[in-house]
């Protein structure tokens, strides 16, 4: 399955090529710890994850067409 | 007594004297100071039925005990008074320089009361309080004043003044301070201008004294170090983009006030978004007094349209002048910015005007003729212009200049006004980050996220994540966060360092770091159960105030497009706010009847009776 992911702010230097969006393709029943396999952010880095503007679970599965969106700690207007 | 200065200055502006007293040290412990300070002044000297242009409406001018003390942050003062715009209590912050520069002076607080009968300024100098005729600057922006009264003056004095907004009692009149910074919600503005007020002037060598320096200075270190330890790897957001790198994030969640508020989502929200701030106008950062973000913006713009040099915008303004006017041209909003710095205008309710104005002309409510001008969504050159008329009060300014509620109101349509207590609420939809709905309605001042702003959980996940779609038992963590603003408004600290630092994420946000800043600080000895306390005596005090001031249940409300009308589009598609089921639980929280009134339990506990 193939999903989508969008990388903003100071998480851009995890991108393969330098570009912030970019396809991803998992195997399905993939859960989030696969996801971060694949894209080597430090687990100790503070980030929010949305999947389709959703924040997930630890446990969540991808499923195919998602759009996933990481951003890093932001605050305050 | 220590993080004080010891006096409050009163100045009379009928009589033109100026007096000075000693700050009371039972209440600056009772009340913690700045807003703390402001609300327990205006209750024992104000008229919560009057009117706010009257001039038996008392301007108060308070820091708090750690403005000026190089706690990280402490540089803010607090402008308390009855507002034009929504009838109730103001509580107007600002940072920047001026507020440490007037402790330094010598003052904890003034009190500006009466009104003079020709336009003057207060010149404060080291203790020294003089009234001088201000006839040669009235008229003037506030870039020209201060540069004219720092000229007469004295070459590093600071200065807060009013622009022509406040002059011509615009009912969203700001005060601005340092030139950028600004005291800028609910009209506080048109209340100096209603006094013939145009600017305060302070210069001083003072120091805060501290009850323990070592205990300070070692705590401070301490904080310090996490601080920066933390943002070695990476930045702080607000450091790199400004607050403008929230429009990421609100998009992204849905949460983005597009159209007047019809939708959470924005097509040209990449275009308006911190980022593109950065890349294209900025000059460089800038940070308030002791502070170690630096979330201010030094911004210039060439485009010949737009040309000009100023500070900001805020994600505020990015918002009410961006997405909901649906303008992606950010030029336009950095030049409405600079127009609202330099003639004193809150951007917050400018944009969110200039777009009510925008819907009532779509659907054929406003015509032509009664604008002066055809008005359509994204009119980029309209955003810039009718700024401009409003600030000068012309033409169709004139009717903007009242606000979005009156507005609306007057051609039929007042549902279409995104307010709460007749305010405009800031960037973040509470059909899908629903706590700050609740936080807007019971907010004592009216559409605010400053009072209270629970999308640090539901959409920062500071201290800690909370589902911003689930509206059950978010009562409990609004009241905790609308304490926990009450403190930090009253310590003199800014929310954007104290939230992240200084509060205790097990205890939800309990304020232990302000605590130990605090007892260093003040002598104060403070237990975290004491000083909780204190927030929740400065909300039930601004709420006694509201009540006489003839508030009740039904002001506690949102526009029904947010509570009766489901999201269109984003992830929050098809939700309306709960905001009725909030309210029930957070009546309960407080201890307030079924009526939004404190209960006497409450009452007695906070010597409030």
């Amino acid at each position: 399955m193939k999903i989508h992911i969008k990388l903003y702010g100071d998480l851009k230097r995890f991108a393969p090529d330098r570009e912030n969006e970019f396809d991803l393709v998992l195997p399905a029943g993939a859960v989030l710890s696969d996801l971060y396999a694949r894209i080597d952010i430090p687990a100790d880095l503070p980030h929010t994850i949305l999947i389709n503007g959703r924040r997930p679970d630890e446990a969540a599965t991808v499923k195919d067409r998602d759009v996933i969106v990481m951003f890093p700690q932001l605050c305050g207007g | 007594m220590y993080g004080w200065m010891g006096n409050i200055l009163r100045v009379n502006l009928t009589t033109g004297q100026c007096t000075r007293e000693t700050l009371d040290p039972g209440v600056a412990r009772d009340y913690v100071g700045g807003r703390g300070l402001g609300i327990y002044l205006l209750t024992k000297e104000g008229n919560p039925e009057g009117d706010a242009l009257a001039p038996d409406n008392p301007l108060i001018m308070a820091t708090g005990p750690l403005t000026g003390t190089g706690a990280p942050t402490g540089a803010r003062y607090m402008v308390m008074t009855k507002s034009p715009l929504t009838g109730a209590v103001t509580c107007s912050n600002s940072g920047g320089k001026f507020p440490t520069e007037m402790k330094r002076a010598g003052v904890d607080a003034i009190i500006f009361s009466g009104r003079s009968e020709k336009p003057v300024y207060l010149w404060l100098e080291n203790g020294d309080a003089t009234l001088r005729p201000a006839d040669h600057v009235w008229g003037k922006n506030t870039h020209e004043t201060t540069d004219t009264l720092l000229e007469e003056t004295a070459s590093g004095a600071k200065v807060a003044c009013i622009g022509p907004a406040g002059e011509k009692q615009v009912l969203f009149a700001a005060i601005m301070n340092d030139k950028h910074r600004a005291a800028g919600r609910s009209g506080v503005g048109a209340v100096m201008g209603s006094k013939n007020l145009k600017a305060v002037v302070v210069k001083g060598k003072g120091r805060v004294p501290l009850a323990d320096q070592e205990r300070f200075k070692t705590f401070n270190k301490q904080i310090l170090d996490i601080f920066k330890e933390g943002v070695k790897e990476t930045p702080l957001g607000l450091t790199v983009n400004g607050t403008a790198g929230v429009v990421m994030a609100t998009q992204n969640f849905g949460v983005l006030p597009t159209k007047n508020w019809q939708q959470g989502t924005f097509e040209g929200w990449e275009k308006i978004h911190g980022e593109a701030l950065t890349k294209k106008f900025l000059k460089k950062n800038s940070a308030c007094y002791g502070c170690p973000i630096g979330c201010g913006r030094l911004t210039k713009v060439d485009d010949e349209r737009f040309r000009g040099e100023g500070e900001g915008p805020e994600y505020e303004t990015i918002y009410a002048m961006g997405s909901n006017c649906m303008i992606d041209d950010l030029a336009a909003i950095v030049k409405a910015n600079y127009l609202c710095n330099e003639l004193g205008l809150d951007t917050i309710t400018m944009g969110a005007t200039i777009a009510c104005a925008m819907e009532l002309a779509d659907m054929g409510a406003l015509t032509k003729e009664q604008m002066g001008r055809s008005l359509s969504w994204g009119d980029a050159d309209a955003l810039v212009e009718l700024t401009r008329m409003t600030g000068m009060r012309e033409g169709f300014g004139d009717l903007l200049a009242l606000g979005s509620y009156r507005l609306a109101d007057r051609f039929g349509h007042p549902e279409l006004a995104p307010v709460s207590k007749k305010q405009e609420f800031p960037g973040y939809e509470p059909r899908g980050s629903q706590a700050m709905g609740l936080a807007y309605a019971t907010s004592p001042i009216g559409g605010s996220h400053m009072r209270g702003d629970p999308a640090y959980f539901e959409l920062f996940s500071v201290p800690e994540s909370m589902d911003p779609h689930e509206w059950k038992g978010k009562a409990k963590v609004t009241k905790a966060f609308q304490d926990l603003s009450a403190l930090i408004d009253s310590a003199g600290l800014c929310i954007f360092f104290a939230v992240r630092n200084l509060a205790a994420k097990d205890l939800g946000v309990a304020p232990t770091g302000i605590l130990e800043y605090l007892n260093a600080a003040t002598g104060a000895d403070y237990t975290l159960e004491e000083l909780m306390a204190a927030g929740e005596r400065i909300i039930n005090a601004e709420r006694l105030f509201l009540a006489r001031a003839g508030f009740t249940r039904k002001d506690d409300s949102l526009p029904d497009r947010l509570t009766k009308t489901p999201a269109p589009t984003g992830p929050a598609k098809g939700m309306v706010c709960h905001l009725d089921e909030m309210l029930e639980e957070y009546y309960q929280v407080q201890g307030w009847t079924e009526d939004g009134f404190p209960g006497s339990e409450v009452l007695t506990r906070l010597g409030l009776e």
